[in-house]
């Protein structure tokens, strides 16, 4: 066998494909796809955009009432107000921003292997800056944790009780754990990007190379 | 576009130029699963493109380029992922072994395509399919001359390997 003969076996692909394609299945799979896709991304939105606005409202509650309430409120207790409605906002400002983010670099890189190589790492690491580094997990789940600590002692502040620990104190403790497993869970499913990371820069690499 | 516009583009394509997505799928998936996994990832990256498609370039060209870059970046984990199921059953196959039985020169030759790493793999692939140099550093984003190298690189092992293997038939 020779080049020549090689490149007739090659050609003759053309003619007759080694497989055959069942498109009517693929339109569907393509369509499950994308749907699931979607719908995880409008799911992130609703929950993050939904908790976000549910702490705000609650704090922005607790905050005119307090304005209005016959007790005189100490500075601590805007405070805490004030910190909760800033972390709500924080929390919805992440997602948005991050998103626009990301748009921004997918759309600055070409359609060469190369440029998408860098497109797919940029994608991996928006992934990781929110699940993987201590950072970003605190930047994710902080702001949730702080608003609705804060719209909770608020709350506790507004009623005049004096704080039990056994009581007021389970559902801050309760909040604490949620947030330590949150943030494990979050970790946990990122470890499969670090290896896929790792690979792509070794092609990244490959490509580059002489 | 609409989404039944993007599905019929799709179709166009297919019908089309699919033996060129099929030939990816074949050079860098090696089991039936791993082929129907590779085929639809393609095939699903192809839709989502159809909007990015300005006309500049060939439809083989973009089909080429779209392909190339979602086969090196999958990986056969994915699939697991994504689904969080095994494989499809061979009854829902996406794709299937068209008869009569390939060619074994094929054969021989994907084998040692699949011997390559991914990125020279892709340089062999648009090497077979006759595209210029300068069409090959478009679709991977390095320079003709940087194209040049890895080509001839290419053909000389490829050579080799043809030459070894005549050798070793005439001493039969």
């Amino acid at each position: 066998m020779n080049l020549d003969e090689v490149m007739d076996a090659w050609r003759s692909q053309d003619e007759a494909p080694l497989y055959r394609v069942d498109e009517g299945r693929l339109q569907e799979a393509l369509r499950e796809e994308e749907a699931t896709r979607r719908r995880g991304l409008v799911l992130e939105a609703r929950v993050t955009y939904g908790l976000a606005a549910l702490v705000f409202a609650g704090l922005a509650l607790v905050f005119a009432l307090m304005l209005f309430d016959d007790d005189p409120r100490t500075w601590w207790d805007f405070l805490i107000v004030t910190l909760g409605l800033a972390a709500a906002v924080f929390a919805a400002a992440n997602l948005y921003f991050g998103r626009t983010r990301l748009a921004l670099r997918e759309r600055h890189f070409g359609a060469s292997l190369h440029d998408e190589l860098g497109r797919h790492l940029a994608v991996l690491d928006y992934e990781l800056s929110r699940t993987w580094r201590a950072s970003a997990i605190m930047r994710t789940m902080l702001p949730f944790y702080l608003g609705t600590t804060a719209l909770y002692l608020c709350i506790w502040r507004i009623n005049n009780e004096p704080f039990k620990w056994g009581t007021d104190g389970f559902p801050l403790l309760a909040m604490s754990g949620a947030m330590c497993y949150g943030a494990w869970i979050a970790r946990h499913a990122a470890q499969d990007a670090l290896p896929r990371k790792r690979r792509l820069e070794e092609l990244l690499e490959k490509l580059e190379a002489r | 576009m609409q989404e039944r516009e993007r599905d019929q583009t799709l179709r166009d394509w297919l019908h089309g130029h699919k033996g060129i997505l099929l030939k990816v799928v074949q050079a860098y998936a090696f089991t039936p699963a791993d082929r129907e996994d590779l085929f639809q990832e393609i095939a699903l990256q192809v839709w989502r493109s159809v909007d990015a498609f300005r006309g500049e370039s060939a439809v083989a060209t973009w089909l080429y380029r779209v392909a190339l870059n979602t086969a090196i970046a999958w990986t056969r984990k994915e699939k697991r992922h994504r689904h969080g199921k095994e494989p499809l059953e061979a009854a829902n196959a996406l794709i299937e072994t068209a008869l009569p039985r390939r060619d074994p020169r094929l054969d021989w030759l994907y084998a040692r395509i699949a011997q390559l790493d991914e990125v020279d793999r892709s340089l062999a692939l648009l090497m077979l399919d006759g595209f210029s140099y300068r069409e090959m550093a478009g679709i991977l984003g390095i320079t003709e001359n940087h194209v040049g190298v890895k080509i001839s690189r290419i053909k000389m092992a490829l050579a080799a390997k043809l030459a070894t293997e005549a050798l070793q038939h005439e001493s039969r």
